[in-house]
């Protein structure tokens, strides 16, 4: 690789413009001695750069409001004072101007839309280079460079870079604008190029082949095994297998096989989700997006809980006898209040289901008090999970036999669960771990997943 | 545990100031990402602080504080899923080092002399400069206000950069010079 060569990759890399392929190129090209050289210096250069552009505060000032503290008699008095000095340091540091690593995409619109893992489902949500998978419903994705795919479940799709995705099962639809002209769909096999405008794509892992429609202008397929590439246009369709690209004149539907998992129903809290504090005015330390939970044997004062809840009503069980299993699915989400350091390596947490008939009314509370809601003591223990101390995001999946027994006792109700921090910390700053809730732009709140038939 | 006082705190928070430019320059050469750079700062320095009674006064500070955030850069990567730079861990270290290296080395002076190569700029080089880091913008807006292609724009800036590489270079060989 030349020299030149190199620093375009670079500088793409630091764009966030290189696909799945040129990073592993970059990562070959550092194999060579001068190559480090070159990378290392290119990167001190825009670390340099980067802070040079930013906002800094005077460390003069900041080290000042320190020395006039007085001194306190109680040890961990002085220790939170030092502590927050260098917190305060800590946060002139952050420079305000940071650049979010480039989306790839942005979710525009989902119909039912429900996906694998804890991926946003918010409209106008940012999504990343990496895999997706569509689990039901109608997705519309937008990508930097102007394409939009309408993509239909079930559906894996790996979004590579702005200009190129790969469809390795599923339906869709994509439009791409003269912007975006040359975006490629990637299939198992082969690739397509839009000289624009608009093409269906649908995938068939099991037959191994590829259809394609084309909507409005030209497309160009190009099999994996390089054999003679094919321009399609308006209205004509093709399949795509290992022979090759075949026209197809006159074709149905072409069939899909349907997602085969067992009928399954994703509940979610609806705004049913609520923080207790102990102490009610540390209630700003509330934030609106997460549950936060925390147990402090240092100070209670600052122990959070995290209350939330199902409508079973909504359940249609179809004359069955019951749910025959179930999991809850918390996301965990960085909850920006204290310290992992304080923690203990791994921090324990007890789900309780909660029986009360006046949860609706405890939800549309303002202000909920920590006595509104039942203790712990009247509560049945669903399960318990484990986090890490390093760990801040995350997927808690939650299936026990008495999550089940809990919600068949519970059926045309709210059922609401109570989640606690058993575990507790080594100082009063010690990490408060939060779960996402309905309100998290990025992250997804919690759900309720039913099996209706076994 | 540390008997935190007045005074440490104090020492760490100035030895935090003279040397965070240079930790935030090694973290970010072996993450490349601003807001994942920014992030294992601060945690490298909650680190620091705590282990801070461990630490003796006139020995180097930064070193220590470099070999904390290596720590910090392993463990973050070893909890990704996928790295946006899919290198194995030993390349990493090598990288480390020789980020270490060119820290070390190199930080003497840096910031005056970057500002004036970056003072020497013509003015469009300048204003590109300007817009992808005091502002921020994009790589594919800024291609959209030039009417010109990204990779047009990537070149320039690769072109820009190595100018302001080999300006550095050349004027902190003669300062080196001059102090010695």
């Amino acid at each position: 690789m030349k020299p030149e060569e190199l620093d375009i990759l670079i500088e793409r890399h630091l764009g966030g413009d290189l696909d799945v392929a040129e990073q592993k190129l970059l990562a070959e090209a550092l194999e060579e001695d001068w190559a480090i050289e070159r990378f290392v210096d290119r990167m001190t250069l825009a670390a340099d750069l980067h802070q040079r552009a930013s906002i800094g505060i005077y460390p003069s000032r900041s080290v000042a409001s320190a020395s006039t503290r007085s001194s306190s008699s109680r040890l961990w008095q002085l220790a939170l004072v030092a502590f927050s000095v260098a917190a305060t340091l800590l946060v002139a540091f952050v420079f305000r101007k940071s650049s979010a690593p480039q989306p790839i995409a942005v979710l525009v619109s989902s119909d039912h839309a429900s996906w694998e893992g804890s991926l946003p489902t918010v409209p106008g949500s940012e999504l990343h280079q990496g895999f997706l998978e569509l689990r039901t419903g109608v997705a519309t994705i937008r990508f930097r460079s102007g394409a939009e795919m309408i993509l239909e479940a079930p559906a894996h799709l790996v979004l590579e870079s702005p200009m190129k995705a790969s469809l390795l099962n599923g339906a869709a639809t994509v439009e791409v604008p003269d912007s975006a002209k040359g975006f490629i769909v990637q299939t198992p096999e082969g690739e397509v190029v839009d000289l624009g405008t608009a093409f269906a794509v649908s995938v068939d892992p099991e037959k191994q082949s590829s259809l394609f429609e084309v909507l409005s202008g030209e497309i160009e397929i190009r099999p994996n095994d390089h054999t003679a590439t094919k321009r399609l246009t308006e209205t004509e369709v093709a399949t795509l297998d290992a022979s090759g690209v075949s026209r197809q004149l006159d074709l149905l539907e072409m069939q899909r096989s349907p997602d085969l998992a067992e009928p399954t129903v994703r509940l979610k809290t609806n705004g049913r989700e609520l923080t207790i504090i102990r102490d009610a005015q540390y209630r700003n330390s509330l934030e609106p997006d997460v549950m936060m939970v925390k147990t402090s044997q240092v100070s209670a004062h600052f122990d959070r809980r995290a209350f939330f809840g199902f409508d079973l009503s909504q359940v249609d069980l179809d004359g069955g006898e019951g749910f025959p299993d179930a999991k809850i699915i918390l996301n965990l989400a960085p909850s920006r209040h204290g310290t992992a350091t304080l923690l203990p390596e791994t921090s324990l947490f007890s789900i309780y289901g909660v029986t009360m008939n006046n949860a609706e009314r405890v939800f549309a509370l303002k202000d909920p008090q920590w006595g509104d809601i039942p203790d712990t003591t009247k509560a049945e223990l669903i399960d318990s999970f484990q986090v890490s101390r390093g760990q801040q995001t995350g997927v808690v999946e939650i299936a026990s036999q008495s999550l089940v027994n809990f919600l068949n006792d519970h059926q045309n109700e709210i059922a609401c669960f109570l989640v606690v921090r058993e575990s507790g910390e080594k100082g009063q700053q010690g990490l408060v771990h939060a779960f996402a809730n309905s309100l998290h732009a990025e992250i997804s709140g919690p759900s309720l997943e039913i099996t209706l038939v076994r | 545990m540390s008997t935190l006082n007045h005074h440490s705190s104090e020492l760490f928070s100035r030895l935090l100031i003279q040397n965070q430019r240079r930790l935030y320059g090694f973290i970010f050469t072996l993450v490349q990402d601003h807001t994942v750079t920014e992030d294992l700062l601060q945690e490298a320095a909650t680190l620091l602080w705590r282990k801070f009674d461990s630490f003796q006064p006139g020995t180097d500070f930064g070193a220590w504080a470099m070999k904390v955030s290596r720590f910090k850069v392993l463990e973050w990567r070893r909890a990704q899923q996928r790295l946006a730079l899919p290198i194995e861990e030993e390349l990493l270290l090598e990288l480390a080092s020789r980020a270490e290296t060119a820290q070390q080395t190199k930080g003497l002076g840096r910031l005056e002399v970057l500002e004036s190569c970056v003072a020497k700029l013509g003015d469009r080089d300048s204003d590109l400069i300007r817009q992808r880091y005091d502002e921020g913008v994009s790589v594919q807006n800024i291609s959209e206000k030039l009417n010109r292609s990204r990779d047009a724009v990537y070149k320039k800036l690769a072109r820009i950069h190595r100018d302001l590489q080999a300006c550095i270079e050349k004027n902190l060989q003669s300062e080196i010079a001059e102090l010695s």
